[in-house]
Protein backbone atom coordinates (compact mmCIF):
# COMPACT_ATOMS: atom_id res chain seq x y z
CA UNK A 1 0.00 0.00 0.00
CA UNK A 2 1.36 3.42 -0.92
CA UNK A 3 1.76 5.48 2.22
CA UNK A 4 0.13 8.83 2.84
CA UNK A 5 2.56 11.69 2.24
CA UNK A 6 2.21 15.40 3.03
CA UNK A 7 4.42 18.31 2.03
CA UNK A 8 5.44 20.68 4.84
CA UNK A 9 6.65 24.22 4.23
CA UNK A 10 7.47 26.64 7.01
CA UNK A 11 7.46 30.19 5.70
CA UNK A 12 6.98 33.79 6.82
CA UNK A 13 6.03 37.10 5.26
CA UNK A 14 9.46 37.92 3.97
CA UNK A 15 9.61 34.78 1.85
CA UNK A 16 6.15 35.07 0.30
CA UNK A 17 7.54 35.97 -3.13
CA UNK A 18 9.60 32.79 -3.10
CA UNK A 19 6.72 30.83 -1.67
CA UNK A 20 4.51 31.84 -4.59
CA UNK A 21 7.06 30.28 -6.94
CA UNK A 22 7.52 27.18 -4.77
CA UNK A 23 3.77 26.54 -4.67
CA UNK A 24 3.45 27.11 -8.41
CA UNK A 25 6.22 24.56 -9.00
CA UNK A 26 4.52 22.01 -6.74
CA UNK A 27 1.27 22.56 -8.56
CA UNK A 28 2.94 22.20 -11.94
CA UNK A 29 5.33 19.33 -11.30
CA UNK A 30 4.77 17.39 -8.09
CA UNK A 31 2.38 14.45 -7.90
CA UNK A 32 1.72 11.72 -5.36
CA UNK A 33 1.23 13.69 -2.16
CA UNK A 34 -1.97 14.37 -0.24
CA UNK A 35 -1.70 18.05 0.69
CA UNK A 36 0.66 20.92 1.32
CA UNK A 37 0.80 22.04 4.94
CA UNK A 38 1.96 25.62 5.02
CA UNK A 39 3.01 26.91 8.44
CA UNK A 40 3.41 30.63 9.05
CA UNK A 41 3.75 32.51 12.33
CA UNK A 42 0.88 34.56 13.64
CA UNK A 43 2.56 37.87 12.85
CA UNK A 44 2.75 36.88 9.18
CA UNK A 45 -0.89 35.86 8.94
CA UNK A 46 -1.99 39.45 8.39
CA UNK A 47 0.19 39.58 5.30
CA UNK A 48 -0.89 36.24 3.86
CA UNK A 49 -2.63 36.37 0.47
CA UNK A 50 -4.78 33.60 -0.94
CA UNK A 51 -3.53 34.67 -4.34
CA UNK A 52 -0.18 33.04 -3.51
CA UNK A 53 -1.81 29.63 -3.89
CA UNK A 54 -2.41 28.27 -7.39
CA UNK A 55 -6.02 27.27 -8.09
CA UNK A 56 -6.57 23.64 -7.24
CA UNK A 57 -3.49 23.14 -5.05
CA UNK A 58 -4.51 21.18 -1.95
CA UNK A 59 -3.12 23.42 0.78
CA UNK A 60 -3.88 23.78 4.46
CA UNK A 61 -2.68 26.93 6.19
CA UNK A 62 -1.42 26.40 9.74
CA UNK A 63 -0.75 29.39 11.96
CA UNK A 64 1.92 28.84 14.61
CA UNK A 65 3.00 31.03 17.49
CA UNK A 66 5.47 33.88 17.10
CA UNK A 67 8.93 33.21 18.41
CA UNK A 68 11.36 35.81 19.70
CA UNK A 69 13.72 34.64 16.99
CA UNK A 70 11.91 33.21 14.01
CA UNK A 71 15.08 31.80 12.52
CA UNK A 72 15.03 29.39 15.47
CA UNK A 73 11.23 29.36 15.49
CA UNK A 74 11.01 27.94 11.99
CA UNK A 75 13.26 25.08 13.08
CA UNK A 76 10.91 24.33 15.96
CA UNK A 77 7.97 24.19 13.54
CA UNK A 78 9.77 21.64 11.40
CA UNK A 79 10.76 19.39 14.30
CA UNK A 80 7.14 19.29 15.48
CA UNK A 81 5.70 18.77 11.99
CA UNK A 82 4.15 15.43 12.98
CA UNK A 83 1.79 17.29 15.31
CA UNK A 84 -0.03 18.93 12.41
CA UNK A 85 -0.22 15.94 10.10
CA UNK A 86 -1.22 12.30 10.37
CA UNK A 87 0.65 11.36 7.18
CA UNK A 88 3.09 8.45 7.17
CA UNK A 89 5.84 10.60 5.64
CA UNK A 90 6.49 14.31 5.55
CA UNK A 91 8.33 16.04 2.73
CA UNK A 92 10.12 19.17 3.92
CA UNK A 93 10.57 22.06 1.56
CA UNK A 94 11.62 25.63 2.13
CA UNK A 95 10.03 28.65 0.47
CA UNK A 96 12.96 28.94 -1.93
CA UNK A 97 12.76 25.34 -3.21
CA UNK A 98 11.50 25.00 -6.76
CA UNK A 99 10.58 21.82 -8.61
CA UNK A 100 11.89 22.07 -12.15
CA UNK A 101 10.64 18.83 -13.68
CA UNK A 102 7.78 16.40 -13.29
CA UNK A 103 8.18 14.50 -10.04
CA UNK A 104 6.38 11.49 -8.67
CA UNK A 105 6.93 11.38 -4.95
CA UNK A 106 6.98 7.61 -4.66
CA UNK A 107 9.33 7.18 -7.64
CA UNK A 108 11.63 10.18 -7.45
CA UNK A 109 11.92 10.88 -3.72
CA UNK A 110 11.84 7.25 -2.59
CA UNK A 111 13.93 4.22 -3.58
CA UNK A 112 13.22 0.66 -2.57
CA UNK A 113 10.17 2.03 -0.77
CA UNK A 114 12.33 4.13 1.53
CA UNK A 115 12.81 7.89 1.41
CA UNK A 116 16.04 9.04 -0.22
CA UNK A 117 18.35 10.83 2.19
CA UNK A 118 21.22 12.69 0.57
CA UNK A 119 24.37 13.22 2.60
CA UNK A 120 28.03 14.07 2.23
CA UNK A 121 30.51 11.50 3.49
CA UNK A 122 32.87 14.29 4.53
CA UNK A 123 31.38 17.61 5.46
CA UNK A 124 32.55 20.62 3.48
CA UNK A 125 31.71 22.85 6.40
CA UNK A 126 34.59 24.16 8.48
CA UNK A 127 35.27 22.33 11.71
CA UNK A 128 34.05 25.30 13.77
CA UNK A 129 30.76 25.57 11.85
CA UNK A 130 27.82 25.79 14.21
CA UNK A 131 25.48 23.72 12.09
CA UNK A 132 28.08 20.97 11.92
CA UNK A 133 28.75 21.18 15.63
CA UNK A 134 25.08 21.01 16.49
CA UNK A 135 25.26 17.26 15.78
CA UNK A 136 27.73 16.43 18.59
CA UNK A 137 26.29 19.12 20.83
CA UNK A 138 22.70 17.96 20.61
CA UNK A 139 23.03 14.27 19.83
CA UNK A 140 26.47 13.45 21.21
CA UNK A 141 27.44 11.95 17.86
CA UNK A 142 30.89 12.60 16.41
CA UNK A 143 30.71 12.43 12.66
CA UNK A 144 32.43 13.83 9.60
CA UNK A 145 29.25 13.41 7.62
CA UNK A 146 26.96 16.23 6.60
CA UNK A 147 23.23 15.71 6.40
CA UNK A 148 21.87 19.10 5.42
CA UNK A 149 22.78 18.93 1.77
CA UNK A 150 19.68 19.72 -0.23
CA UNK A 151 15.91 19.64 -0.04
CA UNK A 152 13.37 18.14 -0.25
CA UNK A 153 14.04 15.94 2.75
CA UNK A 154 11.57 13.17 3.51
CA UNK A 155 11.13 11.73 6.99
CA UNK A 156 8.83 9.10 8.46
CA UNK A 157 6.51 10.53 11.06
CA UNK A 158 7.97 8.40 13.86
CA UNK A 159 11.33 10.15 13.77
CA UNK A 160 10.03 13.41 15.21
CA UNK A 161 8.71 12.07 18.47
CA UNK A 162 11.71 9.76 18.82
CA UNK A 163 14.09 12.68 18.38
CA UNK A 164 12.17 14.83 20.86
CA UNK A 165 12.24 12.03 23.42
CA UNK A 166 15.98 11.61 22.85
CA UNK A 167 16.53 15.31 23.54
CA UNK A 168 14.39 15.15 26.66
CA UNK A 169 16.39 12.22 28.00
CA UNK A 170 19.81 13.61 27.08
CA UNK A 171 19.26 17.27 27.94
CA UNK A 172 16.23 17.26 30.20
CA UNK A 173 14.63 19.80 27.89
CA UNK A 174 11.72 19.98 25.52
CA UNK A 175 12.98 20.22 21.96
CA UNK A 176 11.50 23.72 21.58
CA UNK A 177 13.26 24.94 24.74
CA UNK A 178 16.53 23.41 23.62
CA UNK A 179 16.30 25.18 20.26
CA UNK A 180 15.38 28.55 21.76
CA UNK A 181 18.42 28.31 24.02
CA UNK A 182 20.75 28.11 21.00
CA UNK A 183 22.44 30.84 19.04
CA UNK A 184 20.87 31.00 15.58
CA UNK A 185 24.08 29.90 13.90
CA UNK A 186 24.53 26.97 16.29
CA UNK A 187 21.54 24.82 15.44
CA UNK A 188 20.46 23.07 12.28
CA UNK A 189 17.24 21.11 12.31
CA UNK A 190 18.06 19.08 9.20
CA UNK A 191 21.55 18.28 10.45
CA UNK A 192 20.01 16.94 13.63
CA UNK A 193 17.25 15.01 11.88
CA UNK A 194 19.68 13.55 9.37
CA UNK A 195 22.27 12.56 11.92
CA UNK A 196 19.64 10.99 14.17
CA UNK A 197 18.22 9.11 11.21
CA UNK A 198 21.67 7.83 10.21
CA UNK A 199 22.55 6.76 13.73
CA UNK A 200 19.30 5.25 14.92
CA UNK A 201 17.01 4.69 11.92
CA UNK A 202 19.51 3.96 9.20
CA UNK A 203 17.55 1.17 7.58
CA UNK A 204 14.45 3.32 7.21
CA UNK A 205 16.15 5.38 4.49
CA UNK A 206 17.98 4.94 1.21
CA UNK A 207 21.23 6.83 1.71
CA UNK A 208 22.77 8.41 -1.36
CA UNK A 209 25.99 10.34 -1.29
CA UNK A 210 25.85 13.82 -2.76
CA UNK A 211 27.39 14.16 -6.20
CA UNK A 212 26.73 10.62 -7.29
CA UNK A 213 25.32 10.03 -10.72
CA UNK A 214 21.95 8.86 -9.50
CA UNK A 215 21.22 12.38 -8.26
CA UNK A 216 21.98 14.15 -11.52
CA UNK A 217 18.32 14.65 -12.27
CA UNK A 218 17.30 15.68 -8.78
CA UNK A 219 13.96 17.34 -9.47
CA UNK A 220 14.13 20.26 -7.06
CA UNK A 221 16.45 23.27 -7.02
CA UNK A 222 17.05 25.10 -3.79
CA UNK A 223 17.89 28.75 -4.24
CA UNK A 224 19.06 31.03 -1.49
CA UNK A 225 16.13 33.32 -0.86
CA UNK A 226 18.14 35.86 1.08
CA UNK A 227 20.67 36.30 -1.68
CA UNK A 228 18.49 36.67 -4.76
CA UNK A 229 14.88 37.14 -5.80
CA UNK A 230 12.61 34.99 -7.97
CA UNK A 231 13.02 37.45 -10.83
CA UNK A 232 16.81 37.07 -10.61
CA UNK A 233 16.59 33.35 -11.31
CA UNK A 234 13.61 33.36 -13.70
CA UNK A 235 15.87 32.53 -16.65
CA UNK A 236 16.86 29.27 -14.92
CA UNK A 237 13.28 28.05 -14.64
CA UNK A 238 11.19 25.95 -16.96
CA UNK A 239 8.85 27.98 -19.16
CA UNK A 240 5.82 26.95 -17.10
CA UNK A 241 7.15 28.86 -14.10
CA UNK A 242 8.45 32.03 -15.68
CA UNK B 1 -1.74 49.88 -6.54
CA UNK B 2 1.96 50.73 -6.44
CA UNK B 3 3.04 54.12 -5.26
CA UNK B 4 6.69 55.18 -5.45
CA UNK B 5 7.78 51.55 -5.55
CA UNK B 6 7.16 51.31 -1.78
CA UNK B 7 4.89 48.32 -2.03
CA UNK B 8 7.49 45.74 -2.99
CA UNK B 9 10.02 47.04 -0.47
CA UNK B 10 7.38 46.84 2.24
CA UNK B 11 7.14 43.09 1.80
CA UNK B 12 10.46 42.71 3.60
CA UNK B 13 9.79 45.00 6.53
CA UNK B 14 8.87 43.63 9.92
CA UNK B 15 7.44 45.44 12.91
CA UNK B 16 8.87 45.32 16.38
CA UNK B 17 7.46 46.70 19.61
CA UNK B 18 10.22 48.01 21.85
CA UNK B 19 9.79 48.86 25.51
CA UNK B 20 13.45 48.67 26.42
CA UNK B 21 16.43 49.33 24.21
CA UNK B 22 19.12 46.73 23.88
CA UNK B 23 22.57 48.13 23.16
CA UNK B 24 22.20 47.02 19.55
CA UNK B 25 18.81 48.63 19.14
CA UNK B 26 19.99 51.88 20.74
CA UNK B 27 22.61 52.16 18.01
CA UNK B 28 20.04 51.41 15.31
CA UNK B 29 17.65 54.06 16.62
CA UNK B 30 20.49 56.60 16.90
CA UNK B 31 21.33 55.95 13.27
CA UNK B 32 17.69 56.49 12.33
CA UNK B 33 17.58 59.90 14.01
CA UNK B 34 20.82 60.84 12.29
CA UNK B 35 19.33 59.86 8.94
CA UNK B 36 16.24 62.01 9.43
CA UNK B 37 18.44 64.99 10.22
CA UNK B 38 17.88 65.08 13.97
CA UNK B 39 21.00 63.42 15.42
CA UNK B 40 20.67 65.30 18.71
CA UNK B 41 17.31 63.70 19.55
CA UNK B 42 18.68 60.34 20.61
CA UNK B 43 21.16 61.61 23.17
CA UNK B 44 19.29 64.72 24.30
CA UNK B 45 15.74 63.35 24.46
CA UNK B 46 15.23 59.63 23.83
CA UNK B 47 17.97 58.29 26.11
CA UNK B 48 17.05 60.36 29.19
CA UNK B 49 13.36 59.95 28.49
CA UNK B 50 13.51 56.18 28.38
CA UNK B 51 15.21 56.25 31.78
CA UNK B 52 12.56 58.42 33.40
CA UNK B 53 9.28 57.55 31.70
CA UNK B 54 7.45 54.53 30.35
CA UNK B 55 7.99 54.63 26.62
CA UNK B 56 6.78 52.38 23.83
CA UNK B 57 8.28 52.40 20.36
CA UNK B 58 6.95 50.61 17.32
CA UNK B 59 9.72 50.22 14.79
CA UNK B 60 9.51 49.19 11.16
CA UNK B 61 12.70 47.23 10.69
CA UNK B 62 14.43 45.77 7.68
CA UNK B 63 17.06 43.10 8.22
CA UNK B 64 20.26 42.57 6.33
CA UNK B 65 19.76 39.45 4.21
CA UNK B 66 22.76 37.65 5.70
CA UNK B 67 24.02 37.53 8.33
CA UNK B 68 20.83 38.78 9.96
CA UNK B 69 22.55 39.51 13.29
CA UNK B 70 25.34 41.82 14.38
CA UNK B 71 26.23 45.47 14.06
CA UNK B 72 24.57 47.01 11.02
CA UNK B 73 22.17 44.11 10.49
CA UNK B 74 19.05 46.16 11.19
CA UNK B 75 17.79 49.40 9.69
CA UNK B 76 14.82 51.33 10.99
CA UNK B 77 12.49 52.41 8.21
CA UNK B 78 9.96 54.16 10.41
CA UNK B 79 9.24 54.78 14.08
CA UNK B 80 6.15 55.44 16.17
CA UNK B 81 6.58 56.61 19.76
CA UNK B 82 4.33 56.89 22.81
CA UNK B 83 5.17 58.07 26.31
CA UNK B 84 2.75 56.77 28.90
CA UNK B 85 2.03 58.99 31.86
CA UNK B 86 -0.26 59.23 34.85
CA UNK B 87 -3.78 57.92 34.44
CA UNK B 88 -2.75 55.67 31.56
CA UNK B 89 -2.59 58.61 29.19
CA UNK B 90 -0.26 58.19 26.24
CA UNK B 91 1.44 61.17 24.63
CA UNK B 92 2.06 60.50 20.97
CA UNK B 93 4.62 61.72 18.50
CA UNK B 94 3.66 61.66 14.81
CA UNK B 95 5.15 58.67 13.01
CA UNK B 96 8.65 59.27 11.72
CA UNK B 97 9.76 57.85 8.39
CA UNK B 98 13.28 57.42 7.08
CA UNK B 99 14.25 59.48 4.00
CA UNK B 100 13.57 56.45 1.77
CA UNK B 101 10.04 56.20 3.15
CA UNK B 102 8.82 59.78 3.24
CA UNK B 103 6.02 58.94 0.80
CA UNK B 104 5.44 55.43 2.09
CA UNK B 105 1.97 55.99 3.49
CA UNK B 106 1.30 52.24 3.73
CA UNK B 107 4.24 51.81 6.07
CA UNK B 108 3.20 54.77 8.17
CA UNK B 109 -0.37 53.47 8.34
CA UNK B 110 0.83 50.13 9.71
CA UNK B 111 3.00 51.85 12.30
CA UNK B 112 -0.03 53.90 13.35
CA UNK B 113 -2.21 50.80 13.53
CA UNK B 114 0.39 48.87 15.53
CA UNK B 115 0.91 51.78 17.93
CA UNK B 116 -2.81 52.26 18.56
CA UNK B 117 -3.33 48.51 19.02
CA UNK B 118 -0.45 48.41 21.47
CA UNK B 119 -1.94 51.33 23.37
CA UNK B 120 -5.21 49.45 23.61
CA UNK B 121 -3.45 46.34 24.89
CA UNK B 122 -1.68 48.50 27.47
CA UNK B 123 -5.09 49.75 28.67
CA UNK B 124 -4.33 53.33 27.65
CA UNK B 125 -7.47 55.37 28.19
CA UNK B 126 -6.54 58.33 26.07
CA UNK B 127 -3.92 58.98 23.45
CA UNK B 128 -2.94 62.62 23.29
CA UNK B 129 -1.49 64.95 20.71
CA UNK B 130 -0.46 68.45 21.76
CA UNK B 131 -1.57 70.75 18.92
CA UNK B 132 -1.42 74.53 18.73
CA UNK B 133 -4.73 76.04 19.69
CA UNK B 134 -4.71 78.40 16.70
CA UNK B 135 -4.21 75.70 14.05
CA UNK B 136 -7.50 75.06 12.32
CA UNK B 137 -5.89 72.47 10.05
CA UNK B 138 -4.55 70.38 12.93
CA UNK B 139 -7.91 70.57 14.67
CA UNK B 140 -9.56 69.32 11.51
CA UNK B 141 -7.08 66.48 10.96
CA UNK B 142 -7.22 65.33 14.56
CA UNK B 143 -10.99 65.48 14.99
CA UNK B 144 -11.39 63.53 11.75
CA UNK B 145 -9.21 60.86 13.34
CA UNK B 146 -11.32 60.74 16.49
CA UNK B 147 -9.23 63.08 18.68
CA UNK B 148 -11.22 65.70 20.58
CA UNK B 149 -9.99 68.72 22.57
CA UNK B 150 -9.90 67.66 26.22
CA UNK B 151 -9.76 71.13 27.75
CA UNK B 152 -6.22 70.72 29.00
CA UNK B 153 -3.38 72.89 27.79
CA UNK B 154 0.35 73.18 27.62
CA UNK B 155 1.45 76.78 27.43
CA UNK B 156 4.90 77.77 26.27
CA UNK B 157 6.30 81.28 25.96
CA UNK B 158 5.22 81.39 22.32
CA UNK B 159 2.04 79.36 22.03
CA UNK B 160 -0.89 77.65 23.61
CA UNK B 161 -1.13 73.92 22.90
CA UNK B 162 -4.36 72.01 23.32
CA UNK B 163 -4.63 68.36 24.28
CA UNK B 164 -6.46 66.40 21.60
CA UNK B 165 -7.39 63.04 23.06
CA UNK B 166 -8.83 59.80 21.69
CA UNK B 167 -9.32 56.28 22.98
CA UNK B 168 -7.15 53.86 20.94
CA UNK B 169 -10.18 51.97 19.65
CA UNK B 170 -11.78 55.19 18.45
CA UNK B 171 -8.60 56.23 16.67
CA UNK B 172 -8.34 52.85 14.93
CA UNK B 173 -11.94 53.03 13.89
CA UNK B 174 -11.94 56.60 12.61
CA UNK B 175 -8.79 56.09 10.57
CA UNK B 176 -10.22 52.90 9.13
CA UNK B 177 -7.36 50.84 10.54
CA UNK B 178 -9.25 48.53 12.89
CA UNK B 179 -10.17 45.81 10.42
CA UNK B 180 -7.49 46.44 7.84
CA UNK B 181 -4.96 43.70 7.25
CA UNK B 182 -1.35 44.73 7.47
CA UNK B 183 -0.61 43.27 4.05
CA UNK B 184 -3.37 45.36 2.45
CA UNK B 185 -2.11 48.54 4.09
CA UNK B 186 1.49 47.91 3.09
CA UNK B 187 0.50 47.34 -0.52
CA UNK B 188 -2.12 50.13 -0.39
CA UNK B 189 -4.79 47.68 -1.47
CA UNK B 190 -7.37 49.95 0.11
CA UNK B 191 -9.92 52.49 -1.11
CA UNK B 192 -8.46 55.68 -2.62
CA UNK B 193 -10.45 57.75 -0.12
CA UNK B 194 -8.68 55.97 2.73
CA UNK B 195 -5.30 56.55 1.14
CA UNK B 196 -6.19 60.25 1.06
CA UNK B 197 -7.32 60.27 4.68
CA UNK B 198 -4.23 58.45 5.93
CA UNK B 199 -1.97 60.69 3.86
CA UNK B 200 -3.52 63.87 5.23
CA UNK B 201 -3.31 62.53 8.76
CA UNK B 202 0.34 61.59 8.48
CA UNK B 203 1.69 64.46 6.43
CA UNK B 204 -0.38 67.06 8.28
CA UNK B 205 1.00 65.98 11.64
CA UNK B 206 4.51 65.49 10.24
CA UNK B 207 4.58 68.99 8.78
CA UNK B 208 3.32 70.44 12.05
CA UNK B 209 6.14 68.89 14.05
CA UNK B 210 8.91 69.33 11.48
CA UNK B 211 10.42 72.39 13.14
CA UNK B 212 10.90 70.47 16.36
CA UNK B 213 13.24 68.01 14.65
CA UNK B 214 15.16 70.98 13.24
CA UNK B 215 15.54 72.31 16.78
CA UNK B 216 13.36 75.36 16.03
CA UNK B 217 11.15 74.70 18.99
CA UNK B 218 9.53 78.13 19.06
CA UNK B 219 8.00 77.45 15.65
CA UNK B 220 6.41 74.05 16.18
CA UNK B 221 2.70 73.55 15.58
CA UNK B 222 2.58 70.17 17.25
CA UNK B 223 4.63 69.25 20.30
CA UNK B 224 6.05 65.73 20.33
CA UNK B 225 4.86 63.56 23.15
CA UNK B 226 8.43 63.26 24.33
CA UNK B 227 8.26 65.42 27.43
CA UNK B 228 8.07 63.40 30.59
CA UNK B 229 7.09 66.24 32.86
CA UNK B 230 4.04 66.76 30.74
CA UNK B 231 3.30 63.09 30.80
CA UNK B 232 3.55 62.74 34.55
CA UNK B 233 1.99 65.95 35.79
CA UNK B 234 -1.59 65.75 36.97
CA UNK B 235 -4.16 67.10 34.52
CA UNK B 236 -4.59 70.84 34.50
CA UNK B 237 -1.57 72.08 32.62
CA UNK B 238 1.07 74.47 33.83
CA UNK B 239 -0.30 77.84 32.79
CA UNK B 240 -1.04 80.31 35.57
CA UNK B 241 0.41 78.43 38.53
CA UNK B 242 2.67 80.63 40.65
CA UNK B 243 5.34 78.02 41.35
CA UNK B 244 7.27 77.53 44.57
CA UNK B 245 8.81 80.29 46.59
CA UNK B 246 12.57 80.52 46.44
CA UNK B 247 14.42 81.82 49.52
CA UNK B 248 11.39 83.62 50.74
CA UNK B 249 10.79 85.35 47.43
CA UNK B 250 8.22 84.05 45.03
CA UNK B 251 9.12 83.87 41.37
CA UNK B 252 7.03 86.96 40.56
CA UNK B 253 9.38 89.08 42.64
CA UNK B 254 7.09 89.81 45.57
CA UNK B 255 8.76 89.79 49.00
CA UNK B 256 7.11 87.68 51.69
Amino acid sequence: MIPCIDVVIRSYFRDFNWLRLALASIHAFLRGYRQVLLIIPESSADRWKESLVPNGLPLRLVICEDYIDDYLGQQISKLYADEISDADYLIHLDSDCVFVRHTLVWEDLFREEKPIHIYRNRSIRPIIDGWRNSIPNVLGIDTDKEFMVTLPAVYPRGIYVALRQFVMIRHGLKMSDLILAQRPDQFSEFSILGAYAFQYMKYCFTWIESGTESLVNWPCVQFWGRGCSPSDIAHLLPADLR
Amino acid sequence: MHIDNCSSRNEFIRFEIITEFSTDMKAVVAKFFREIGAPHVMREIIEPLTCSARTIFVAAVSDRPWPPRGVGAQVIEGLAIAVIGEGNRAFLTPVLASPQNVTNVGLVAVLTKKLFETMNKESVQSMIYLARADSALLAHILTQAGFEPSGEHVITERANFVHFAAHPVEGLKRLGLAERRIGDLLSLSIEPSQISQLSLYHWGLSAAIQNFWKDRIDEVFLLPGLIDWVATLPPGGIGGTPGPKIRGVDFRGGAE
